[in-house]
């Protein structure tokens, strides 16, 4: 491997793209949390759970844009090593995502701070590479944003293990549950993703 | 010398069978792959670029079972593919493209920049190197496609439909191509213009319906012909003949 790939394949990828969506998304982020932290009206800290689901899950969704090439056909008939580079390419995207996301709730990094935006983060990123290798590129946002908007809207007040493995995203981080369902949705989007990549349709496209 | 071998192939899209039971041998030169639309055509290319997993058969390129891992990679590094359409990076120049893919054929680093430049040569889109691949019109991109499939000096090398959207110059220039490329690899090149299968493939191979149903030289394809088929040359009337009897005979 050599720099030059690397360059050209996150050129390829649409990574300045990401970056810069993640930046803004980082700024809204730090500002929305501290605006609803700091008013008097609300739960303080707690008032961040938009915030907290929001943001890792618009970070997820821009991901989704790069997690395929512009002919994935053309692509996957070449020998790189491709599950490693899709697996380096989602972990790299997880740590730089959580990375600039905890810094905006280091403040306060309970409850609904840091801590549960990297938890977020790896749910949700993990949601929507699991749904590139099912569905492609093109519509792995859907089921995560369907999926955030439900629990968002449910919003269950149990933190009970049940309830913590399946409203992961909604959870208080210090609930253990909501922890180990998004490191395995985590776990097994990355696996999908990696052995899959984006999902191609077996039939030949129309031609031009 | 046998370089590409395809025994029993069986595709299915669903419940329709799109190639039933194909068989097909491939040596060194230029191939023409005809047949009428949905016959199989581009099935077999996909297949045979190692992105379709067929579901019965077994495939051999350079001599290597494409069902086993080290002998995919290693094919994959002697292949080049042209798909009918390909998606492109429009802020890539034709330069990088280009270069992308030499890159994602495991090409040594050193030999990159020169196999580059020869393979926009050798398509006529030297001056356009430089140009963003948006910029570029449906032959230059067609053509930018070609020096991508070219780029790593293939073994196997697959177009379809490479001569959609060139102009007739182009097409004269691009046989030219075709036969010094074949002088020392496969190349199956899909098409359904029988005058470029006629003036540039040594061999031709006609599928309809998912099967085989002629192989031999051009020469044959044509003599298969006779004034009363339809056909406005000699191997497109040998075209239409060979079909109609393969027809008569699966009724």
């Amino acid at each position: 491997m050599t720099g030059r790939l690397l360059r050209l394949h996150l050129r390829a990828r649409g990574a300045s793209a990401f970056v810069a969506g993640v930046s803004v998304i980082t700024l809204l982020a730090w500002a929305g949390g501290t605006w609803l932290a700091g008013r008097s009206f609300l739960d303080g800290p707690a008032a961040r759970l938009p915030v907290v689901v929001l943001a890792p899950l618009l970070a997820a969704v821009l991901l989704g844009s790069t997690l395929a090439g512009a002919d994935e056909e053309l692509e996957r008939g070449t020998p790189l090593r491709w599950p490693a580079w899709r697996a380096g390419h989602v972990l790299l995207a997880v740590f730089a995502v959580a990375a600039a996301l905890v810094l905006t709730g280091l403040r306060v990094p309970e409850t609904f701070g840091a801590h549960a935006l990297a938890r977020n983060t790896f749910g949700w990123i993990g949601l929507v590479a699991g749904a590139t290798a099912l569905l492609g590129a093109r519509l792995a946002w859907l089921p995560a944003f369907g999926y955030g908007c439900a629990v968002y809207f449910a919003r269950p007040r149990d933190t009970g293990v049940f309830v913590a493995l399946w409203a992961w995203p909604v959870q208080p981080s210090a609930a253990a549950a909501s922890w180990w369902a998004a490191s395995g949705v985590l776990a097994l989007g990355l696996t999908g993703y990696a052995y899959r990549g984006s999902a191609v349709s077996r039939r030949p496209r129309p031609s031009q | 010398m046998t370089t590409v071998s395809v025994a029993g192939l069986q595709v299915s899209y669903g419940k329709r069978v799109v190639l039933d039971d194909l068989a097909i041998e491939l040596g060194v030169g230029v191939h023409g792959l005809l047949g009428p639309n949905g016959a199989g055509k581009t099935t077999l290319m996909r297949v045979l670029a190692t992105v379709l997993r067929p579901d019965r058969g077994e495939v051999r390129l350079l001599g290597r079972r494409i069902d086993d891992r080290v002998g995919l990679r290693q094919a994959r590094r002697r292949l080049g593919y042209l798909p009918q359409a390909f998606g492109f990076y429009p802020r890539f120049t034709v330069r990088e493209f280009v270069e992308y893919f030499a890159w994602l054929r495991e090409m040594p680093a050193a030999r990159i920049p020169l196999a580059v430049d020869r393979a926009i040569e050798r398509v006529g889109l030297l001056d356009r190197a430089d140009d963003r691949m948006k910029h570029l019109s449906g032959g230059m991109l067609r053509r930018a496609g070609i020096a991508q499939a070219i780029v790593n000096d293939p073994r196997v090398l697959l177009l379809d439909e490479p001569t959609a959207g060139l102009d007739p110059e182009q097409r004269v220039e691009f046989r030219t191509l075709l036969r010094e490329l074949g002088c020392d690899a496969v190349v199956l090149v899909s098409t359904h213009l029988v005058e470029d299968v006629a003036a540039a493939c040594a061999r031709v191979s006609l599928v309809d319906d998912g099967r085989l149903v002629f192989a031999g030289r051009p020469e044959e394809l044509i003599a298969a012909g006779g004034d009363g088929d339809s056909g406005d040359s000699p191997i497109e009337r040998g075209y239409t003949a060979v079909l109609r009897g393969a027809r008569q005979v699966s009724r």
